[in-house]
C-alpha cells in the first residue's frame, strides 16, 4: 500500500472572476472556489473529500478532471500535470481519470444504447476491433453486476442504480487509473446505495483502481474512504487517514459536522456542536481562519492570522489555531 | 399522546389511470396522526409516500390520478367528500405541507413578503395587527435573521436554508392542525438540515401540530419522530412507535432498511444490501411485494399478501413470518 502517489495536488487554486459592465467590463471581485490546497492519492485508494455545498470539492473535481483549468497550482497525474500535455498525450490522460457524476438521468446520453454508451472511450481511443469493443462491454456490465444483453437497451429502460452502474462501467473501460466520484450514491435510493457502495469497493479490489471521492456524507466516506479531507470555504480544514479522523477530530468545522449527522437511534441524540448561521459568500472570505465567524471557540488571533496545517500524529492534519 | 386523532387515513387508494394499464401508486393506505405527534412517512422513491401526502390535500396530477377508495378524515370529517371550495379551506389553513424544494415551492416574481401575505390574508387577524407586522412576526417565528428587511426581498437573494424557513413561515402562518413535510431537509446542507430539524420540532411543540414527515432517511426518523409508517409498493407494512421500530423491527423490509444505511460508529467492510428492486406497480404480485427481495420468504408468502398482524403495544406488521 505504501507506493508512491498516483495523484498529487499542490497549491491548487481557481478563482473565477466576477465582471461588471458589457463593454468596458471590470473585474470586481473573485469568487475563490478553491484557494490553496495540497492532497494526494496512492495506487489503489480512496481519498473522500467532505464538505457543504459550495466549499470547493466538487470545483476539485472538476479541476483533476481536467475540465477546468487552475488559476494557480498544479494537477500531476503520475508525474505528469495535464496542462502541458497536448495531443495523444492529453487524451492519455484523461483515458486515465475517468469519473462517475452525482445524477445517473444526466450523465447518460438517451440516444445512445448502453453498449455505445460504455464502449465509447474505447471506440475514441482506437482500442480494438469492434467484435473486441464488444466482448469487452459485455465483461464490463458483469463486472458491474449487469448482464451483457443490456448493452442493446437505452439508458430509460433503467433504473437509477442501474444506471449508476453503467455510468460505472463507462468509467471503467478504458482502464483508469483514478475514478473521480462526485456524491455516486446521493441520488440513489437507500436500499439502493447499499449496493452501489459494495460494487465500487468491489471494483476497487478487483482493478485497483484510486477513487477521488467527493461526498457530504460522512458515514459514506469512512465506509469508502482510507484518506478524508475537509473542505471549507475552499480550503481544507483537516486532512488524515479516515480512522485516524474518525477517531480523534480535530477541528471545529470537523466536529460540527460530525454533531450534524442524524442519529442512528432515537436514544443516540448527539448534542455537539450546532453551528449557527450559514456558510460565508466565497466572494469575500472571512480574514484569518475562514471558519472564525461560525467557530464557538474563536479567539482573537482567529479573525487576524490564516492558521497553517500542522501534523498531530502521524499524517493528521488540521488548520487551527485552538491546537498551537 | 393517547388524544384523539387529528387526521385520519383509511383504506386509501390512488390509482393512475394510464393507457397502459392501472397502476396502484397508493394501494390501501391505512394511518392514523395524533394532535402534537410526528410520524414519519418512511419509503423509498416509487413507494407512494409521496402520493399519500397528495391524495390527502386533494392535489393529485388531473385526469391520470383519481382516489378510487379510502377515506381522509380530519377531525372526523371526511375531505374526500368536500367540495372544491371547501377544500381550498382547508388546505394551507387547516393542513399545511412544506415541499422538498425552496427553489421550487417559492415564487421567484413575489417577494417574501407578498408571499406571506398570501396566506396571512386568508385568515383575519385576532389582533388587528396588519399584514405586515403579522409577516414579521411569522419570519422571527421561523428564526430568520432581520425579518423587516428579508420582507422586501426575492427568493434568489436567499439561501437555501433561509428559503426553505419561509416555506415554513408560510406553513405555520395560519396556525395549522396538521403539517405535511415532505423530504423538507434533502435539498438542504447537512449543517443547515439539522437547524432546520430542530426549527420544525420548536413549532411543533410551541404549536401543538400533528406533524406527518415523508423521509426515505432513517436519521430524519430517530431524530424527528414519534412513530413510524414504512411503506413499500403502495402499502404500509409496518408500523410502531419508533424506538420498538429501531430496537425490534419485524418486518424483513424494515430490517434490511435499517442495516443498509452505513453507520458513523461502524467500521464494517461490507453493507448489507437489499438485492433486487421494488416491483412494477403497474404488475404487482399477488402475494407480499417484498417476497422476490426477501431472505427468509417462503412459498405462503408468494401466494397471499400477508394482513396486518399485531406483534406488540401499537406495533403492526405485515408478514406471514410474524403472524
Amino acid at each position: 500500500m505504501s507506493t508512491a502517489p498516483i495523484l498529487e495536488v499542490t497549491g491548487l487554486e481557481k478563482h473565477y472572476p466576477v465582471r461588471k459592465g458589457i463593454l468596458f467590463s471590470r473585474e470586481v471581485g473573485r469568487v475563490r472556489a478553491v484557494d490553496g490546497i495540497d492532497f494526494s492519492i496512492r495506487e489503489g485508494e480512496t481519498l473522500g473529500l467532505v464538505g457543504e455545498s459550495g466549499c470547493g470539492k466538487t470545483t476539485t473535481s472538476r479541476l483533476v478532471l481536467g475540465l477546468e483549468a487552475p488559476t494557480a497550482g498544479d494537477v500531476r497525474l503520475e508525474g505528469q500535470s495535464w496542462q502541458n500535455l497536448t495531443g495523444k498525450a492529453r487524451q492519455d490522460y484523461h483515458a486515465k481519470v475517468q469519473a462517475v457524476f452525482q445524477d445517473p438521468w444526466s450523465s447518460l446520453n438517451p440516444r445512445m444504447h448502453v453498449g455505445e454508451i460504455v464502449g465509447e472511450s474505447l471506440r475514441i481511443a482506437k482500442w480494438g476491433t469492434r467484435a473486441e469493443i464488444e466482448e469487452r462491454v459485455a465483461a464490463l456490465l458483469v463486472e458491474v453486476g449487469l448482464r451483457p444483453e443490456h448493452a442493446r437497451q437505452y439508458p430509460h429502460e433503467f433504473s437509477g442504480g442501474q444506471r449508476q452502474r453503467i455510468a460505472l462501467a463507462s468509467a471503467l473501460a478504458i482502464g483508469p487509473k483514478l475514478i473521480v466520484l462526485d456524491e455516486p450514491v446521493s441520488a440513489l435510493d437507500v436500499s439502493i446505495r447499499a449496493q452501489m457502495m459494495n460494487l465500487l469497493k468491489d471494483v476497487q479490489e478487483q482493478d485497483n483502481v484510486a477513487y477521488l471521492l467527493v461526498a457530504h456524507d460522512l458515514a459514506t466516506v469512512r465506509f469508502m474512504s482510507n484518506w478524508t479531507a475537509v473542505m471549507y470555504l475552499g480550503q481544507i480544514v483537516e486532512y488524515a487517514p479516515t480512522e485516524a479522523l474518525f477517531e480523534n477530530v480535530r477541528h471545529p468545522y470537523t466536529r460540527a459536522l460530525f454533531s450534524a449527522v442524524l442519529p442512528d437511534h432515537p436514544d443516540r441524540q448527539e448534542e455537539g456542536i450546532v453551528l449557527t448561521g450559514e456558510v460565508p459568500s466565497p466572494l469575500d472570505p472571512p480574514g484569518g481562519c475562514r471558519f472564525h465567524t461560525r467557530c464557538p471557540f474563536a479567539m482573537d488571533i482567529c479573525s487576524q492570522v490564516v492558521p497553517a496545517l500542522t501534523e498531530s500524529e502521524s499524517g493528521h492534519l488540521a488548520a487551527c489555531h485552538l491546537e498551537e | 399522546m393517547d388524544s384523539a386523532p387529528v387526521l385520519e387515513v383509511r383504506n386509501l387508494h390512488t390509482h393512475f389511470f394510464l393507457r397502459r394499464g392501472v397502476v396502484k401508486a397508493v394501494d390501501g393506505v391505512t394511518f392514523s396522526l395524533k394532535r402534537g405527534e410526528v410520524l414519519g412517512l418512511v419509503g423509498e422513491s416509487g413507494c407512494g409516500k409521496s402520493l399519500t401526502a397528495l391524495s390527502i390535500l386533494r392535489l393529485l396530477p388531473q385526469e391520470a390520478a383519481r382516489t378510487v377508495e379510502g377515506q381522509v378524515l380530519l377531525d372526523g370529517e371526511d375531505l374526500l367528500a368536500k367540495s372544491a371550495g371547501e377544500m381550498r379551506e382547508v388546505r394551507g389553513q387547516r393542513i399545511a405541507m412544506i415541499l422538498q424544494d425552496p427553489q421550487t415551492s417559492l415564487n421567484p416574481v413575489f417577494s417574501i413578503g407578498n408571499q406571506l401575505h398570501e396566506a396571512l390574508a386568508r385568515r383575519p387577524d385576532e389582533r388587528g395587527r396588519s399584514l405586515r407586522e403579522r409577516a414579521v412576526d411569522v419570519l422571527r417565528q421561523v428564526r430568520l435573521a432581520a425579518p423587516e428587511q428579508r420582507i422586501g426581498q426575492y427568493p434568489h437573494e436567499l439561501s437555501g436554508g433561509m428559503k426553505q424557513r419561509v416555506v415554513g413561515a408560510i406553513a405555520i402562518s395560519c396556525a395549522p392542525e396538521v403539517m405535511i413535510a415532505d423530504e423538507p431537509t434533502t435539498a438542504l446542507d447537512v449543517t443547515i438540515q439539522l437547524q432546520y430539524l430542530n426549527l420544525l420540532k420548536e413549532l411543533q411543540t410551541s404549536l401543538g401540530m400533528g406533524i406527518l414527515f415523508i423521509t426515505h432517511d432513517f436519521g430524519v426518523v430517530a431524530r424527528m419522530c414519534d412513530r413510524v409508517a414504512v411503506m413499500y409498493a403502495g402499502r404500509i407494512v409496518e408500523t410502531g412507535p419508533v424506538r420498538e421500530i429501531f430496537d425490534n423491527p419485524v418486518h424483513p423490509y424494515t430490517q434490511a432498511l435499517i442495516a443498509s444505511v452505513p453507520k458513523l460508529r461502524d467500521t464494517a467492510e461490507r453493507l448489507r444490501a437489499i438485492e433486487g428492486q421494488p416491483p412494477a406497480l403497474s404488475d404487482l404480485p399477488v402475494g407480499c411485494r417484498f417476497a422476490d427481495r426477501c431472505p427468509h420468504a417462503e412459498p405462503r408468502c408468494l401466494e397471499k399478501y400477508p394482513e396486518a398482524v399485531s406483534v406488540g403495544e401499537n406495533h403492526t406488521a405485515s408478514c406471514w413470518l410474524a403472524a
